[in-house]
């Protein structure tokens, strides 16, 4: 058995290609696709689920990393804090790069510490020039340290912030601009946002800097009742929603950015991710038809 | 308002410390309050949940909602100290220990211990066999320097209560016949074929490993009661696989 930091072969891991569909690496399907490795064009693992070496985790990531692209998705940046960045977070997050060279390594749109205090969730950030300056210096300080250009994912936000002065897209786009970084575009956040805060999804897809966006998430979202009206919650729990494969027929019209099935919570048979992971292809293949047609 | 107070302000409402949410500036399709409640319920759930699962018997013993407020209590009062949550809750049996509302489950903080020892044994993959050769090699004066050493995430521990019997209730869902005022000494180590063992353990063998965790030379421990009878049963046994020299 490979061991971590072994001589792992990284030679079909540092590329995806365009138009391959991936999926979310999770720990109750590690050792289904370590034993029967299906047929997956890339996976995308939760980077801090991956820092302690050795660990179980990363005994299955060695062995994964031989036959899959990955993609490392971080959720401990708190890009949008205030907060000093946690450099030994960073260290570890190098450190796991430096082991694995993923082919993307994307972050969020979002803050989750203050006065160094986490809070385990992607809270929002206020679209104002003094978020973008704060997002962008933290930003570069990154992509500086890890001498890569990460990409930055849209978040999905229950609440906006009427000093906000931009939209998310110019927001995201200016971010792009500023930091030659990538961007990670969740069709799914942005269809639940446009249900909840009345943001108009084809526009932003309009307006997101087509170009640079490297990655695309789909996921599913629940819906809640609460008191005074109905919301969407972005829970990765469920398949992909026909509104957000309707976005995703019509962005691939402009975007060959691979594909991430993200799920997260009530997490399914591996069987029914793979079968998510199927019906996206079929869904590019639509528009491919389409294109030539 | 600037972007550091805001976020303080935001954490705060979180933690429930009073804030004058109307000075965020918040819209949206709910009163402020039912957003931000999405929020708060959010990341409390969420660090129950993962302390649930570090933590099954613990729940298992007090039920979900009892569980819930314990939580609850732990989330606010120790703060999530880094992004990577995967040591948190470390402190957890510590904190069951100090409140009031456990009193009545006075075995419950060594239930948590063993809940956490177990969770941590489970991430051990590699456990090295006792170095003899490099022991051999160093003279006699230098043997006496070494301090042995035990697997990394092993856990002594020692109760009024018999914790193990009660753990191991709580997986079976039976903890009728147990007696309560039986004192237990035992060890937790990881395995690289049962993610834990547990062995219990004499007061005279536990009192021995415990003062090899204090790290202690071979030559001080060489004082302490039966030391070749545990030394040998213990390397033996591979309860101690390593050593470190004198002067590391």
């Amino acid at each position: 058995m490979l061991q971590a930091n072994a001589n792992i072969d990284l030679s079909d891991s540092r590329s995806i290609a365009e138009h391959a569909i991936g999926i979310g690496l999770r720990s109750p399907h590690h050792q289904q696709i370590v034993e029967q490795r299906p047929q997956i064009d890339w996976l995308e693992v939760h980077s801090e689920n991956f820092f302690t070496e050795p660990s179980a985790q990363r005994r299955v990531l060695d062995q994964l990393a031989v036959h899959y692209p990955l993609s490392f998705h971080g959720i401990g940046l708190s890009l949008g804090s205030t907060d000093p960045l946690n450099k030994k977070h960073l260290q570890q997050m190098k450190a796991l790069i430096d082991c694995y060279q993923p082919a993307l390594i994307s972050e969020h749109l979002s803050w989750s510490s203050n006065n160094s205090r986490y809070f385990n969730d992607l809270l929002p950030v206020p679209y104002t020039q003094e978020s973008l300056d704060i997002f962008c210096d933290r930003l570069n300080q990154v992509q500086d340290f890890l001498g890569r250009a990460l990409l930055v994912e849209n978040p999905t936000t229950y609440l906006a912030f009427s000093d906000s002065s931009m939209h998310e897209w110019e927001f995201l786009n200016e971010i792009q601009r500023r930091c030659q970084c990538g961007l990670l575009l969740d069709l799914n956040n942005i269809y639940v946002n446009s249900i909840n805060l009345g943001l108009d999804a084809k526009e932003y897809l309009q307006q997101i800097e087509v170009d640079a966006v490297q990655e695309i998430h789909l996921a599913g979202f629940t819906r809640r009742q609460l008191e005074n009206g109905q919301i969407l919650i972005d829970t990765h729990g469920s398949r992909v929603s026909e509104p957000v494969w309707q976005l995703f027929r019509d962005f691939r019209r402009s975007c060959n950015a691979p594909a991430l099935i993200e799920w997260d919570t009530d997490i399914p048979a591996l069987e029914e991710l793979l079968s998510q992971a199927e019906l996206a292809k079929q869904q590019q293949a639509v528009v491919s038809k389409e294109q030539i047609g | 308002m600037k972007l550091a107070e805001l976020q303080t302000k935001f954490c705060q409402h979180l933690l429930h410390q009073p804030v004058d949410l109307s000075a965020l500036n918040i819209t949206g399709p709910l009163p402020v309050e039912q957003l931000m409640s999405l929020y708060r319920n959010n990341f409390y759930v969420s660090l129950t949940d993962y302390l649930k699962g570090c933590f099954p018997s613990v729940n298992a013993l007090v039920g979900e909602e009892f569980f819930a407020q314990l939580a609850k209590a732990f989330i606010i009062g120790q703060p999530l100290a880094n992004a990577n949550i995967e040591l948190y809750g470390a402190d957890f049996s510590e904190f069951i220990d100090s409140i009031e509302q456990t009193r009545s489950l006075p075995y419950l903080a060594g239930i948590a211990a063993l809940d956490w020892g177990f969770d941590r044994a489970k991430g051990v993959t590699e456990i090295a066999s006792f170095p003899f050769v490099e022991l051999e090699q160093l003279t006699e004066q230098q043997q006496l320097q070494i301090r042995f050493q035990m697997p990394a995430e092993t856990l002594l521990l020692a109760s009024d209560y018999p914790l193990l019997s009660i753990w191991q209730g709580v997986k079976k869902d039976c903890l009728e016949g147990i007696d309560m005022d039986l004192a237990e000494y035992l060890i937790l180590q990881p395995s690289v074929t049962e993610a834990a063992v547990f062995y219990p353990l004499s007061a005279s063998q536990y009192k021995f490993l415990s003062t090899i965790s204090t790290g202690i030379s071979l030559e001080q421990l060489a004082d302490t009661a039966d030391f070749q009878l545990h030394l040998n049963h213990f390397i033996g046994n591979a309860v101690i696989n390593g050593f470190t020299a004198g002067d590391e």
